[in-house]
Order: C-alpha cells, then structure tokens, then sequence
C-alpha cells in the first residue's frame, strides 16, 4: 500500500466535497421546505441567488421536486449525490466496502425521498448516512493520506458554501484555518499562495467573499 | 550470392508537435540462412532509449518511448547485407506453417477474387509451379497506380478496383494462393535501385520458400532484401505508433540499395 | 440438509445487505449503463463431499491439460504434429494469437484463473459445458453472498459442515504471488463502466492488490510501473487484467485501444511482469476446441478423464455432419465464435425455413459450428413470487493454477428465472445461489 495514483486523489477529494455539498444544501432545503410549508412568496428566490445558481424553477412547488430530485438539474442535490457515488464506486479498495455502503445508502436514500410523500424523512436518513460515512472515515481508514484527501475536499467545499452564503466572518475563519492547516500535509497540489491570500481575505475587515470563492475554487491543483 | 549495401531512412514530420509517442519498428532485416547483415548502422530522431526485441514470426522489432513534445520522428538504417539467393530452408518455427493457410481480414476474398480464382486453370505440379502461374495471372490483372489504394486497402478492394501498388498485389496473390490451398506469407523488403519500401510473397514448396514478386513479375534473386514477413501487411508494418497531439503528419521514406564489390575479392 | 430451507425466511434481509453492498453488474441499455442487482435466491445448490472430490479431481485434471496444450500450441504444436487436434481448429481459431509464438509466461500457466461451466444431468451425472480462461467472472458474488447470509441467518450455520468459500481471496492471492516477478500486484480494470466493476473492485479490496485503470501503469525500458500522485514510481510484478487481449496493449494488439498499456505485452515477453490470465487463451476454450478436450488429457497426462463433455458433434468430420443432420431436431447447435449464451440454436425450435437456411450456412462453414445432444437438466429450486419453483442451473467451477492446482470449494451456481429457458447468463436475466460444498 501507501500509493495513491492520480485519479484515486482526485476522486476522493471530489468525494470529499460531494458528501459536504450534499449534507449541507439538504440542511438548506430542508430550512427552506419547512419556511415555504406555509408561506405564499417565493422564498426560493433568494436562495438561488444566495447560492449562485440560476432560478430555472418557476414556482415554489416545482423548486421542491426539482432542486431535490430532478436528475437533469445539475445543482440537484441527487445530482451531487450521484457525484459522490461516482466517485465512491472506484474508491472500493481505498475505503472500503463497508465504507462505500454508507454513500450507496445514501444514495437510495434520495431516490426513497422522491418517491415518498414525506421526503423529509428520507432525507434525515440521507444525512444520516453522510454522518456515518465520515464517521466510519474517521474511525476505520488506516491511511492518512486517504482521510487526508477526503477531509481536503470536505473543508474546502464548506468554505466555498459558507462564502456563497456570506455566513460571519468568524464562521467562515474558522473553517479556513482548519483548511489551512490540513491542506500542506495532504499531499495534495496546491497553490500556496492562494492558501496564504485566503487567510488574509478572511481576516480583513470587510471580507471580500466573492475573492474566497474564487480563491478556493482553484486552490487544489486537480 | 551477392553482397548489396542498403539505406533505408524514413522520415515523419507533424504539422504541431506530439507526446507521448510510443512505437515499434520492424525495419531491421535479420540474418539466416538467406541472408546475412552486418555493419548495421541505426539512428532515430529525437535520440531515446530503445528496446530490441522479436515478434511471433521472429522479426526483429525495435520499440521505444518518446514523452517530449517533437514534430519530427526519423529513422535512418544503413548496412550491408549478403543475399544467398531466392529460395531458402525456413527460419522459422515451421510448426507454424498452418497459420499460413489461414486468410486474414486483409487477405480474406470477396466476390472478385473468388470469381478470378474460380475462373483460373492452375497447370499441374507442385506449389511453385502453381504460384508462379498465379503471380503471373496477377500481375496481367492490375495496373500499377500509386495512391489509388491505401495501407488499409484489403486484397480485395485493390483487386476489384484493378489498381493499386506492391502492397496490393502481394496480398491479391496471397489470397488466391491461400484458396487453392498454398501455403504463404507476406514479405516486406528492400529492392535493388533506389526508391521506397517493397513487398512480395513468400509461398511454401517442397520444404523450402521461395520468393514471388507479383509486382515485377519475377521470382525473388538475390536483389532483394527480406525485412520482415507474416500473413499479411499488417503484421509486416514497419512503424507502428501512437501518440497524443493532433494535426496531420506526412511521412518521407528513402529507400537504396546498390551491389557493393569486394575490390580485394578474387571473383570473377 | 433442511436447514437450507431456513434460509428462504431471510431472503429479504439478504437481498437487502446485497444491495447496501453494491453487489451489482452493469448493463447496457440502450446504449446507456445501468447497474442492476444480481438477483440472489437464498436456496443453495448442495454439493456433497464425496461428490465434490470427484469433481474436484477432474476439474484440476482438465485444467492441468488446457495449460499444457497452450504451452505447445505456443511452442511446438506436437498434438497437432500427431494428428490429434487438426490445424484448421488452431490456426483459424480467432482466439490464436501469433504474437504468443516465443512468449513464455512464468512457470507456464497460461491460464491461472479458470471458469469452468458444469451443469448436471437429472440423473446425477456431471457434464462440462464450456471452459473460460479468458477473464472468468463470477467468484467474487457468492464469496458476498456467503458473508451476507451468515450474517443473516447465523443458526443456519451453526447447524451445518459447509466448506467455507470466502477463503477465495487468498487461493487468488496465492495464484498472483506465485508468479508475480518482483513488485507490486495490480488488477487492471477497463473502468467502473464494464459489467463486472464490482468484482473487479471488490477483488482488489479482498486481495490488497491495486485496482488500477491503464493511466496509472507506464511502460519504461522493459519494466512495468506504477505511478504515485507523488511523482515517484514503483515495480509492477504482476498484472490481473480484466480487460480482454485485443485492449491490452495498442502498439502490439488493437490499436484503437484507449484502455491499454503501451508496451505491456512487450515487457511480458520479456518475462519482466506476469499478465493473468496470457493472453492469446482463446485458442484453447472456442467451443470447437471443447471438443477435443478429453483427446488432450490422454495426449498430455496419459489418463482417462474423469469429467465429461457433453455429447459433442463436430460437422468438420464427415460422419459428425451426417449424424448432426440425420439428428437435427433433438440437438443444440453452438456457434464456436459467441459467448455468453448467444448463438445457441435449439434444432427442434426452428421453422421450415430457418432449419433450411441454418443447414445451408452449417454446410458452408461447419468449422463454425458443434452440435450437442441436450441434456436433461437437472432442475434447482428458487423461490419465484412466494413459491418454489424449478428452474434451469448450471455451476461455474474456479480453477486456479498457483504453485499447484487448486479448486475453489464453491462456485457460481447461475440460474434461469424464465421456466423455459435453458439460458442462465446474467447478461441475459438470471439470477445466482450460493454453492454449498459439504466438508464431511
């Protein structure tokens, strides 16, 4: 052991940042379902521009069904679901069978929440399942460079979230410090510079969050 | 038995550069008990490492890598070479014989050769005398038209079309040698004379091979120069590459070979 | 043995654990892929000890055999030299591969992981169907399988002798080790698209070998290598490739190839890394090769051979011809080029005019084809919708050549979910049991 090949860095970084995209835009919707159960406005709105994706919805129903379950909608959260899976499935011999159950799980999760009347339910278990998958990550991956990858992916997906959404800078400053001090012993390429410049735009009194998207979107040179 | 001296040099230029080139070079003519090399000179351009091998009809093959970008790839062979004469005991595995039977995708007929084989009176006698006769029906059949056919042009194709180059007719005759049940082989080589590559067929006669031109219409001497030989042009390809970068690419081949006499040599 | 039935309660939770498990193969659909579980029933095929050893003994003899006839295939062809096996049905073979002259694989086996496919007569008689030294597929879903049911139904196993067939990973293990030349172990997938990723993956994780696909392998000066996201490289030894002989490399074989390795064939030749299984196998398992299988293990170990074929015709012989067409009706006729449950023609099933044409073409091409005599399946259990139900099986046999022969105490035992189908491929909607071999 104690090789890693290109692609299998790349896809446990992807890995990484699939597994927190989804888990924290279903935390997102599911805020949203709750807020828009009674509500007449269209609330959805200012989500999508809060995250940067465009509003192809139309109307509050349709943005329920679509930006949860519609497979053709690449900001779906099944479509970032199907992503980690298809990173996962050629991760077998990296994490694991039992760990590759977890994103599986999840995986039928979603599909089970599309065609449930109480899809809320089934997305608990999602999030469940993305909990147990990093958990497992933690406890049972021998391989520091393999949960080093991961956790990579992870961070920095969280950060470029956090900076869409304009969270405080507090939030958004810690997340990066702990991306700062992860990312030089991963083993993964990256741009010091950038890393350097992301700390400081985050410490800065006004905090510039579109350059920290920008900034972590090419920080890892995969 | 002559002694020819021979140059063979191949050049391929790209239009934008190439990486990550791998190839196989079947371009050195081996020694046995036709003919004898030696002073073998070789160049390749970019200069790399090479490897030397043999493929499963025991030609000699030279393959290597070459990861820097380059617009040019060239090969430059020069040596001499003892010719013994056409027909010569096999070299080879002779368990293989069988294989030679076979007809290959390139060599595989279709309706016109089927017809012209069908339509054919071979004389009575042995494999040679039948071949010899075949050689001679192919060479009347075509004409000898360069560019109207291509590397991947079937026996077939060429022999329906009626064109083609050294190429086409080898295979055309290997084709119908192999329906009337001859054993034969394919040949790639170097002629007497300057010019390019050329090919024949080799079929297989009382224990021996012996050497056919279909293109001249003659039976092998010591002006030629066997490089490789296998069932059919592909298994003969003299450069085999793959490579990452595109644009077109166009290939120069030299080929010359001339009688060199011994001036110390008490020959008459 | 009513234990067996037990199980059946915990086909749900079975299933369930497949599925959490991915136990999946890919389908094209379409041209779409599709992964699809394989349908697992819960009523295993029983196999005595006493049974067993019989097979045993002659799945290692026939195997045994297969390897030394691609060993003088490749080299002096003395079966052929004595009459034993024509020439027609070596060198027109499309599985002979004249780049195999001169190549000497380690310890020369050609074929380490062999897939014998048996299937049983009613009256308790084993026959071989077809032998796949290829890249035989299948070990790695009962070997889950297993796992998953003890899992389930414990009791079940307390009660029971049944060999323990999750010990394939180490026979694999074992088989790799014996003739890697130095270095690393990889299997070598086309890629997570191919119908058996699954296994592929999931062998790499039971065996510790790297599953890799060719962007992470390198040819440089003879020797093969494996490349670290790092930048360093380190010694291939041995290669588990499941992609088939034309892919493997494109400078030496199909040049279209995109999941090849460069040069891989020629550091084999070299004897710088082993490739399991060789390539150029397919000249000893085409269906008109079967045929002469038993011919060999006289020719070669001098002995009878304790498995036998099925009755097998070949129309290239005269006499074989006339019997084939004097029989037609009662006969399957196998088209020596498919696999996979394709080109299989049963005589009886044809119109007037399909039997004419198909005897024309058989008359034309009779090296294309062999003709068997039907054998009386004996029928399997399954539980289809509730009930039991018979169905067509047969059993895929693993024969693994390491330092000595060995036979996985188990195998693949496919069925057919179609009752009047005699076709248990998967490709083609069968489903799989486990296969119990008893050890007392």
């Amino acid at each position: 052991m104690g090789i890693i090949t290109i692609e299998q860095n790349d896809s446990l970084f992807w890995l990484g940042r699939y597994t927190e995209r989804v888990y924290t835009t279903v935390k997102l919707y599911a805020n949203h379902y709750d807020t828009m159960i009674d509500e007449i406005a269209e609330s959805y709105q200012k989500f999508c521009i809060d995250m940067n994706i465009p509003d192809i919805y139309g109307s509050k129903d349709n943005f329920i069904k679509s930006y949860a379950f519609d497979n053709d909608n690449p900001d779906s959260i099944i479509s970032n679901m199907t992503r980690a899976y298809d990173n996962a499935i050629i991760l077998r011999d990296e994490i694991g069978s039992d760990g590759l159950s977890y994103i599986q799980l999840s995986m039928y999760d979603i599909q089970k929440a599309e065609k449930s009347h109480s899809p809320m339910l089934e997305i608990q278990k999602l999030v469940d399942h993305i909990l147990a998958f990093w958990g497992y990550m933690d406890d049972s991956i021998d391989s520091k460079r393999t949960r080093d990858a991961i956790k990579v992916g992870k961070r920095l997906e969280r950060i470029d979230l956090y900076a869409r959404l304009k969270v405080p800078r507090a939030q958004l400053s810690k997340e990066i410090s702990k991306l700062y001090y992860r990312l030089p012993v991963s083993g993964l390429p990256y741009d010091k510079f950038k890393l350097e410049q992301t700390k400081m735009l985050a410490e800065s009194e006004k905090v510039d969050y579109y350059s920290i998207v920008e900034n972590i979107e090419s920080l890892v040179e995969i | 038995m002559k002694k020819l001296k021979f140059h063979y040099n191949m050049t391929i230029e790209f239009t934008s550069p190439i990486s990550n080139h791998n190839f196989k070079l079947k371009c050195l003519p081996k020694s046995g008990s036709r003919q004898t090399v030696s002073e073998l000179n070789f160049e390749i351009t970019p200069n790399v490492k090479l490897s030397d091998g043999t493929d499963g009809f025991g030609n000699l093959t030279r393959y290597g890598n070459i990861s820097e970008e380059h617009t040019l790839f060239g090969v430059n062979v020069e040596g001499v070479c003892e010719v013994n004469g056409g027909f010569y005991d096999e070299d080879v595995n002779p368990s293989m014989l069988g294989l030679f039977k076979v007809q290959t995708p390139l060599t595989k007929s279709g309706e016109a050769l089927t017809e012209f084989g069908n339509r054919l009176s071979l004389p009575e006698g042995d494999n040679l005398t039948k071949s010899r006769y075949i050689m001679h029906e192919v060479y009347k059949h075509f004409e000898y038209v360069p560019k109207a056919t291509g590397i991947a042009t079937s026996a077939e194709e060429s022999f329906a079309l009626g064109k083609g180059v050294c190429q086409d007719y080898s295979q055309s005759m290997l084709s119908i040698c192999r329906s009337m049940g001859i054993p034969c082989r394919y040949v790639t080589g170097l002629l007497m004379g300057e010019g390019e590559t050329h090919a024949w067929a080799e079929i297989y006669s009382n224990g021996k091979w012996y050497g056919l031109d279909p293109t001249n219409d003659v039976e092998v001497s010591e002006n030629h120069i066997v490089i490789s030989t296998g069932r059919d042009s592909a298994d003969c390809s003299i450069n085999r590459g793959i490579f990452r970068g595109n644009g077109t690419q166009s290939q120069k081949i030299y080929v010359k070979v001339e009688e060199v006499h011994d001036t110390n040599s008490n020959a008459g | 043995m009513e234990d067996m039935y037990k199980l059946l309660e915990y086909t749900d939770s079975v299933n369930e654990l497949l599925a959490r498990y991915g136990v999946k193969f890919g389908i094209y659909k379409n041209n779409t892929f599709k992964e699809q579980l394989f349908p697992f029933d819960s009523i295993p095929r029983i196999i005595k000890a006493d049974e067993f050893a019989v097979l045993e003994k002659g799945l290692k003899q026939r195997v045994v055999a297969l390897n030394l006839f691609l060993k003088d295939i490749y080299s002096k062809k003395s079966i052929v030299k004595d009459g034993i096996v024509p020439e027609d049905f070596i060198f027109a073979s499309s599985g002979y591969m004249p780049q195999m002259e001169g190549a000497f694989p380690v310890n020369d086996i050609y074929s380490h992981i062999s897939g014998i496919d048996l299937v049983q007569s009613k009256d308790g008689k084993w026959y071989i169907l077809e032998d796949n030294l290829r890249v035989p597929s299948g070990a790695s879903y009962p070997m889950m399988a297993r796992d998953l049911c003890r899992r389930s139904a414990p009791d079940v196993f307390a009660n029971t002798s049944i060999e323990d067939n999750r010990n394939y990973a180490d026979l694999l293990r074992r088989t790799m080790d014996n003739v890697n030349v130095g270095g690393h172990t990889v299997i070598l997938t086309p890629g997570r698209y191919n119908a058996a990723y699954f296994e592929h993956s999931y062998l790499a994780e039971r065996t510790g070998a790297h599953l890799v696909t060719n962007n992470a392998l390198k040819v440089e000066d003879d020797k093969l290598y494996y490349l670290d996201a790092s930048g360093k490289k380190e010694r291939v030894g041995a290669v588990y490739r499941r992609i088939s002989d034309e892919y493997l490399d494109p400078i030496n074989f199909n040049s279209e190839s995109l999941i090849g390795i460069p040069h891989l064939f020629d550091v084999f030749k070299k004897g710088n890394v082993a490739i399991i299984n060789a390539p150029g196998n397919g000249v000893a398992d085409d269906k008109g090769i079967y045929y002469f299988v038993p011919k060999m293990i006289k020719y070669y170990l001098g002995e009878d051979p304790i498995l036998n074929n099925a009755p097998t015709y070949l129309p290239f012989y005269e006499d074989d011809m006339k019997y084939v067409l004097d029989n037609f009706d009662k006969l399957v006729l196998k088209d020596v080029a498919e696999a996979g449950g394709y080109g299989v023609v049963f005589g009886s099933k044809l119109s007037g005019t399909e039997k004419e044409d198909f005897i024309n073409l058989l008359k034309s091409e009779p090296r294309r084809f062999i003709g068997q005599e039907v054998i009386d399946f004996k029928d399997l259990e399954i539980l289809d919708d509730g009930n039991i139900v018979p169905r067509k099986a047969d059993l895929r046999a693993f024969v693994l050549m390491a330092d000595e022969p060995l036979v996985w105490r188990s195998g693949l035992t496919r069925y057919s979910r179609n009752p009047d189908s005699f076709i248990v491929n998967s490709s083609q909607g069968g489903g799989f049991k486990d296969t119990w071999v008893l050890s007392r």
